[in-house]
C-alpha cells in the first residue's frame, strides 16, 4: 500500500525531504497507525533527514547501553512522534551491497592487524577449482554492483566456510565476512533470538571501534584502510536500529507484545513495487505512475498472500526482494525480548568475542588502550621490516637465540640482499654457533 | 488497516526511483477540464487552453520531475495468520 508518492527533482534537499517524511510520519500517526520505524537506504540525503527526524523531534526516549570499557556508556536516543517513538533503520541489503562495494574498492585496502581483506581474495574464491564456493564467475568479473544477490552470496555461511577452509590465511577476508556478514543476519535471520540478534551487531560496534584505534595507533589511513564514512555511518544506523527496535517492541507497544520481524523494517517493499512498476512500463513517466497504483495494490497484494519472493540465484539482476517470506521463522521467539541484565551481559561477551577476533588478526586490545604511542599489532607475528630493524635497538637481555630467530624472518622474508655484510656475519656466526650447540648435544645423547 | 482492526507496529519504508522526465495532459473528470501532471509542484495544474498549455510548458521548464518518492508502511501481518500475541 502506498501512502504517499510524490514527483520530484533530481536535486531535492534534505530540508525538502525531511519536511514531507515529517508531513507523513505525522499524518499516518494523526490517522492512527503506529509507526515504529523509518527505513531508507543509504544515500546521503537520506540519511541527512533521518538525523534530522532525529535531531528536530520534540521529545526523545532514551535508552543506556553500559559500555564494556568502564565509565563511558551508549544513549540510544529514539524520537517521539505523536508521542510514540519512530527507529530510525536502514536497509540492511543496502548495506551489505555497499560492504561488498567497499571490499571490492580499488580505492582502499582494508588492513586489519596483520592481514589484509581485499577484491583478488574474493577473486580467487570465485574462480577457485575447488568445490563448495557459493560465488559465480559474474559476481567478481563484470560485476553488477547493485546485485542484492551477489552480496547475499558473499556474506553467506557458505562463503565463510569456504573461505575458511580453502584459504585459511586470508584471516583478513575471513573476519571482515562473518563481523559484516552477521550484521546484515541480525536482521535478516528468521529464527535467531533478539539477543542474539544484539550481541552479533555489538560486536560488529565493538569489532569497528577497536578497528580504528588500531589504526590511529598504526599510523594508516582510516580514508584507505578502512570502510568508508558512508559505510561507518550505516553500519552505526543498522546497530542502534536492530537495538532500538527491540526496545521499542519489548516497552513502548501499550503492554501488547508483538513479534519484532526485523527483515521487514527496511526498504525492499519499495523495491517490489518499483520491480512491478517496470515490468508494466519499463520507461514510466509520472502519470504512467499515477495510472499504474491501483493494479500496483494488486500486484503487492498478490505477491504478500502467495508469500513470493525472487529468484536467489540469479545473477547481476540488482534488486532481489525476500521479504514477504517467512521461511521458518518462529513467532512465539520472535515476540520475546531480552531483559535490561541480559543485554548487559550480551555487551560483555559481544566485547569479548571482539577483541579475540583481533587477536587473531595480531592486535592486542589492551595495547591499543593505552596512548596510541604503542604498537599495536603482535611482533611475534608481523613480518620484519628490514628497513626499521636495528639490533642495537634489542633488548640487552635478549638471548641470541631469539636474535637469530630474528634474522631467520628477516632472511626468509627479505632475501640476504636486505641486509648488510655487518649483520650477514653475525648471522652466519650465530648460525654456526647453533649448530655447533646441536651438535653437542647429540654427541651428549 | 481498520478494516483488519490491526493497531500493531507498522514499519514506513521510503526509497525513490527513476522517472521518465515528461510533462502530459490529462483530462480529469472531478475538475472537469484537463490537468498537466508531471511537474515537481505536486498538484494539479489545470489546462484551459492551448494557449495556456504553451504558455505553462515554458514557465515549468526546469520543473519536470526525474523521479517518484514513494512512502509505504509495510504492515506486519504476513506472518500472523498466528495472531499476535
Amino acid at each position: 500500500m502506498i501512502v504517499a508518492a510524490e514527483a520530484i527533482p533530481n536535486d531535492l534537499t534534505a530540508e525538502e525531504l525531511y519536511s514531507k517524511s515529517k508531513e507523513v510520519i505525522d499524518g499516518l500517526k494523526n490517522h492512527g497507525v503506529n509507526i515504529v520505524s523509518y527505513s531508507c537506504d543509504g544515500t546521503q540525503t537520506e540519511r541527512t533527514v533521518q538525523d534530522l527526524l532525529v535531531m528536530r523531534a520534540t521529545n526523545w526516549v532514551t535508552h543506556v547501553i553500559p559500555d564494556p570499557e568502564g565509565d563511558c556508556r551508549h544513549e540510544l536516543r529514539i524520537p517521539m512522534y505523536r508521542l510514540s517513538p519512530v527507529v530510525m533503520v536502514q536497509d540492511s541489503k543496502h548495506a551489505a551491497k555497499t560492504l561488498r562495494n567497499n571490499l571490492f574498492s580499488g580505492a582502499r585496502a582494508l588492513v586489519l592487524g596483520n592481514h589484509l581483506a581485499m577484491y583478488s581474495y574474493v577473486r580467487d574464491m570465485a574462480f577457485s577449482a575447488l568445490p563448495g564456493c557459493p560465488l559465480y564467475h559474474r559476481d567478481v568479473e563484470k560485476l553488477d554492483r547493485q546485485d542484492d544477490n551477489a552480496a547475499t552470496r558473499l556474506f553467506s555461511a557458505a562463503a565463510l566456510d569456504f573461505v575458511t577452509n580453502q584459504f585459511p590465511g586470508r584471516l583478513g577476508l575471513i573476519v571482515y565476512l562473518f563481523i559484516m556478514g552477521e550484521v546484515v543476519d541480525a536482521y535478516q535471520s528468521r529464527t535467531i533470538s533478539h539477543l542474539e540478534r544484539i550481541k552479533m551487531v555489538l560486536r560488529c560496534r565493538y569489532f569497528l571501534r577497536l578497528w580504528k584505534r588500531f589504526l590511529t595507533a598504526a599510523g594508516y589511513s582510516e580514508s584507505r584502510q578502512y570502510i568508508s564514512r558512508e559505510a561507518d555511518d550505516i553500519l552505526d544506523t543498522l546497530i542502534d536500529g536492530l537495538i532500538g527496535l527491540v526496545f521499542v517492541y519489548r516497552d513502548h507497544l501499550g503492554g501488547q507484545r508483538y513479534p519484532l520481524l526485523p527483515w521487514l523494517h527496511s526498504t525492499e517493499v519499495c523495491e517490489h513495487i518499483f520491480a512491478e512498476c517496470r515490468k508494466l512500463v519499463k520507461d514510466f513517466t509520472h502519470l504512467n505512475f499515477l495510472y499504474m497504483v491501483p493494479r500496483l495494490h494488486i500486484l503487492i497484494r498478490a505477491a504478500s498472500l502467495f508469500s513470493r519472493g525472487t529468484d536467489p540465484k540469479a545473477q547481476a539482476m540488482g534488486y532481489s526482494h525476500s521479504y514477504l517470506d517467512p521461511e521458518n521463522a518462529h513467532i512465539e521467539s520472535l515476540a520475546t525480548y531480552p531483559t535490561d541484565g541480559e543485554i548487559s551481559l550480551a555487551v560483555g561477551e559481544a566485547w569479548d568475542e571482539a577483541v579475540t577476533l583481533l587477536a587473531l588478526l595480531g592486535i592486542q586490545a589492551d595495547d591499543l588502550q593505552t596512548p596510541p604511542t604503542t604498537s599495536p599489532p603482535d611482533a611475534s607475528t608481523q613480518p620484519p621490516n628490514p628497513d626499521e630493524t636495528d639490533l642495537a635497538e634489542y633488548p640487552t637481555e635478549e638471548t641470541e637465540g631469539l636474535a637469530l630467530q630474528h634474522l631467520i624472518g628477516i632472511q626468509q622474508t627479505t632475501g640476504w640482499e636486505a641486509v648488510d655484510s655487518e649483520i650477514q656475519n653475525r648471522m652466519h656466526m650465530l648460525t654456526c654457533a647453533v649448530i655447533a650447540l646441536d651438535m653437542e648435544e647429540r654427541r651428549a645423547l | 488497516m481498520h478494516s483488519v482492526d490491526y493497531s500493531g507496529p507498522v514499519a514506513l519504508a521510503c526509497d525513490d526511483s527513476k522517472l521518465h522526465p515528461s510533462l502530459q495532459v490529462v483530462w480529469d473528470g472531478s475538475a472537469n477540464s484537463n490537468i498537466l501532471v508531471g511537474s515537481t509542484l505536486n498538484k494539479a495544474i489545470l489546462v484551459v487552453d492551448p494557449e495556456e498549455l504553451q504558455k505553462l510548458l515554458i514557465e515549468l521548464e526546469g520543473k519536470v520531475a526525474t523521479k517518484v518518492y514513494f512512502f509505504v508502511p509495510a504492515v506486519i501481518l504476513q506472518l500472523t495468520s498466528t495472531p499476535p500475541g
